[in-house]
């Protein structure tokens, strides 16, 4: 089922599995240096279940790139009382994670779980994790980022969500998925293009670009209730749309009064002003943290590149000076950096800047990327790339570290936007 | 048949205006003559070309052109396109009741977004041509599928070279 | 213009039958010819006109595309100017306080000497905090002072001059004089307070070995061997290749 293949490179490791069932297969390439050494145990009951909760567990400890797995080996224990430590010890692992599962008459998925640490021979986690209507895998989810947190000290991600959109011949869908790939959602499918998705704050809504109408229109739509609405329809294209910080205002980007240009709306399409008066293309606007200052790309200096400006109005400065040109700013969660698409020499680069130093870093080793946004813990990087000729979606560490690939069953994937905790 | 139809109804017409028939009231061919130029947009141009085809159906005209190309990250119409958007710019400004749409598309390179204003750039740069060439405001209308709508899929400049266009798209 | 050609041609139809009983079929098609022509002419003239228009448009275009470009090496040569102006202040300061360092054993060797040192008024200088020249002025008040041998107004200077600048490019310097000005008087454990604090604010500093080295220097002064040995072999592990790197070297040997 699961095929792990070691190759070192250096001091990098390749590692692929490939999940026969699986919509989308994930392919991890190079790994962090300190890697956790971490067993899960399948958990008890989970044959009745039809999935393997210990594998969701697995796959999103892998993917991040800070954990390498220990096979248990024949070893099962399900209980604290269960576990018998030198075994552990002597496999080498750190941390282990064991529990059983079952499903409730209501379809109520309960697990019960504890995490171990080997050496100190002491408990770490003790919970019981649930999820409604059979979501086996939110309950796994829960549990890899219970675990992420313990071990790593940072915010787990695995539970959070992550839109797309896949292009096969002339349909285009809007998809929401959790953050492995799986469990696709369609949001919204049709022959006309969608572009751009652009989540809102507490992740109840989308906002894209759909040109249903025979041209780039701004819609909002509710993931709870699927109710849409142009919010922005004028003539030539709308587009662009990002959020504020505070889910009260929406930035957008209009050609209604001559070239591209920012406006900012209410959500609900009122109370429209224009932001910017450069008469040069100015698009992609993303909200800083604090909601204080923008970033976005103008070609106002003969090509395009990243430029800063307050919200409130004012001199924009540019920020991105490396040859060639820099496309979709996106804010790091702590407001210190920005990652962004730098195009240079033919290739795309997936880039990071230091707001401070003013310091550009290349996170990826360039080839057709796009479209970056940061995990909500700031620790993961989600782009859109290219391989074997299709479009996938991708993601690294934000020290660049930890490359993985998601490739969708079928056609392209693009214009990938990472989610915010729910 | 149609164009037949016309062309014979022009001669008639040209004929009459010429005739020394005295007994013609202005009443008779006038008829045929308001109905021939609500029926044919075409017929000052057809009138002076002594042709009733209509230009834009006329693959060796000039007009069989539709598309505008342009090099990277370019919105500018070039010099070797600017006859032909004169030419529709004509085209529009006798046959007014012609509407056409502008449709910007760029190459792949750059942003998705970036790439939507960049056709939208073009698109109303040849839209701003054609009113200066005559065309009526309510004639035209511009969008953009940035790079959403590629003619040609492969990454090399044989194919992005045809993505970097407008097109001229004449509603039926 | 273009109506108007329509009018004639369509006003002919009309008029030219009306009349035909007064010309003959030849001045008729005369007037059609010469109308024909002027229609043409015309034509012609717009065809010619719109093709200006179109050069002027194009013009506009490339002017406009200038016009970025130009904007766009601006804020390249603004950026590289500023970038020049920045690593050019960071030398001058680094310089400056290498230099600052071998005039004060200079000056050490040759006390007691009156230098004039700028008015110091209860240990401070009376600076303007909104004029950055002030800044610069109190900052070099402070290492005249050192310069002269006189560290405790030093110190004192310095201290005002951290308060009043925390975030000023000379604060690093400060630091570091104000840390040699306070091991100078003997205050070993505000030395070391001092050099510490500096290497807190900029772990990255240039002079970080050099502050390592001080403060083994800071701990062996407090009588705490062991750790002032640690804090060499930190530096030496830190800082391989530099010059207090080989200093602690020679002196790990010495005490050994």
């Amino acid at each position: 089922m699961q095929k792990i293949l070691f190759a070192v490179l250096g001091v990098l490791m390749l590692v692929h599995t490939s999940m026969a069932r699986a919509a989308l297969s994930i392919e991890i390439i190079g790994a962090g240096e300190h890697q956790i050494p971490v067993s899960i145990v399948p958990f008890g009951g989970d044959e009745k279940l039809g999935l393997a909760i210990n594998e969701v567990v697995t796959g999103d400890l892998l993917r991040s790139g800070l954990f390498r797995l220990v096979d248990p080996a024949g070893k099962s224990p399900h209980e604290a009382a269960e576990v018998h430590y030198p075994d552990w010890q002597v496999r080498g692992t750190e941390a282990l994670a064991i529990g059983t599962v079952s499903a409730q008459a209501d379809g109520r998925i309960v697990a019960r779980f504890r995490l171990l640490d080997v050496v100190k021979q002491v408990e770490l986690i003790g919970q019981a994790v649930s999820a409604g209507d059979g979501q086996i895998r939110a309950v796994g989810h829960r549990i890899a980022d219970l675990i992420y947190e313990k071990l790593t000290g940072n915010q787990g991600v695995f539970s959070t969500r992550i839109a797309y959109v896949n292009r096969q011949g002339k349909i285009f869908s809007l998809i929401v998925a959790d953050s492995d790939g799986h469990n696709e959602q369609i949001v919204l499918k049709q022959n006309e293009p969608i572009m751009s998705p652009s989540w809102s704050p507490d992740g109840s809504h989308l906002a894209y670009v759909s040109f249903e109408t025979g041209h780039a229109a701004v819609f909002v739509q509710s993931l709870y209730t699927h109710q849409r609405k142009a919010v922005a329809n004028f003539r030539g294209s709308n587009s662009a749309p990002a959020w504020s910080p505070d889910g009260k205002q929406l930035a957008v980007v209009l050609t209604r009064d001559g070239s591209s240009q920012i406006y900012l709306m209410r959500p609900d399409g009122g109370e429209i002003r224009r932001i910017t008066f450069s008469g040069a293309i100015d698009t992609e606007p993303n909200f800083s943290p604090d909601g204080q200052s923008m970033l976005f790309t103008s070609d106002r200096g003969g090509s395009a590149q990243v430029y800063r400006m307050p919200v409130a109005g004012g001199a924009a400065q540019r920020l991105t000076f490396a040859a060639g040109s820099s496309y979709s700013p996106r804010h790091s969660p702590d407001g210190k950096s920005f990652v962004f698409a730098h195009l240079s020499g033919g290739r795309f680069y997936i880039s990071l800047q230091d707001f401070q130093t003013g310091q550009m870093e290349a996170l990826t080793e360039g080839g057709w990327e796009k479209k970056p946004s940061f995990a909500p813990n700031g620790r993961l990087i989600l782009f859109a790339s290219e391989a074997r000729g299709r479009g996938i979606l991708a993601t690294v560490s934000s020290d660049g570290r930890v490359k993985q690939h998601m490739y969708t069953q079928s056609g392209d994937a693009r214009e990938p936007v990472w989610g915010p905790h729910l | 048949m149609k164009k037949l139809v016309i062309s014979i109804v022009l001669v008639n017409l040209l004929a009459a205006c010429a005739s020394q028939k005295p007994h013609e009231t202005t009443a008779v061919p006038a008829a045929p003559a308001a109905s021939a130029a609500a029926t044919a947009p075409a017929t000052a141009s057809a009138v002076a070309a002594k042709t009733a085809v209509d230009p834009l159906n006329d693959p060796t005209s000039i007009l069989a052109g539709r598309s505008v190309y342009y090099p990277f990250d370019v919105a500018a119409v070039q010099d070797a396109d600017k006859p032909l958007v004169q030419a529709h710019a004509a085209y529009l400004s006798k046959n007014t009741a012609r509407n056409v749409r502008l449709e910007g598309n760029c190459d792949e390179r750059g942003s998705n977004e970036y790439n939507l204003a960049l056709g939208q750039r073009r698109a109303d740069g040849v839209m701003k041509m054609l009113e200066l060439g005559g065309a009526k405001t309510g004639q035209l209308d511009s969008v953009s599928y940035g790079e959403e709508k590629p003619k040609a899929t492969g990454h090399e400049e044989s194919s992005w070279s045809q993505n970097r266009r407008t097109d001229l798209n004449y509603a039926k | 213009m273009l109506k108007l050609r329509v009018f004639i041609l369509l006003g002919l139809c009309f008029v030219v039958p009306a009349q035909a009983g007064l010309f003959s079929d030849d001045d008729a098609r005369k007037q059609i010819q010469q109308v024909e022509a002027r229609v043409l002419k015309l034509e012609e003239q717009d065809k010619q006109q719109t093709k200006s228009i179109f050069d002027l448009q194009g013009q506009i275009d490339v002017l406009n595309g200038e016009l970025r470009k130009l904007r766009g090496q601006n804020e390249e040569i603004a950026h590289g100017l500023q970038e020049a102006e920045k690593r050019e202040k960071d030398f001058y300061v680094d310089l400056d306080a290498r230099l600052r360092h071998f005039e004060a054993i200079e000056a050490e060797a040759a006390k007691p000497v009156n230098v004039v040192v700028p008015a110091v008024v209860d240990g401070t200088v009376a600076v303007d905090p909104d004029d950055p020249a002030a800044e610069n002025r109190a900052i070099e008040a402070a290492y005249g002072l050192s310069k002269a041998g006189q560290y405790a107004d030093s110190a004192k200077t310095l201290q005002a001059f951290l308060e009043k600048y925390p975030g000023s490019v000379h604060a690093s310097n400060a630091r570091y004089w104000l840390g040699s000005a306070q091991f100078a008087l003997k205050d070993y454990k505000e030395a070391l307070v001092t050099y510490r604090s500096l290497l807190k604010a900029e772990p990255n500093t240039a002079k970080a070995p050099d502050v390592l080295f001080a403060i083994a220097g800071c701990q062996y002064e407090l009588k705490a061997v062991a750790r002032a040995t640690a804090t060499l072999k930190q530096l030496i592990a830190d800082y391989p290749d530099s010059a207090a790197a080989a200093k602690a070297k020679k002196l790990i040997a010495e005490t050994k």
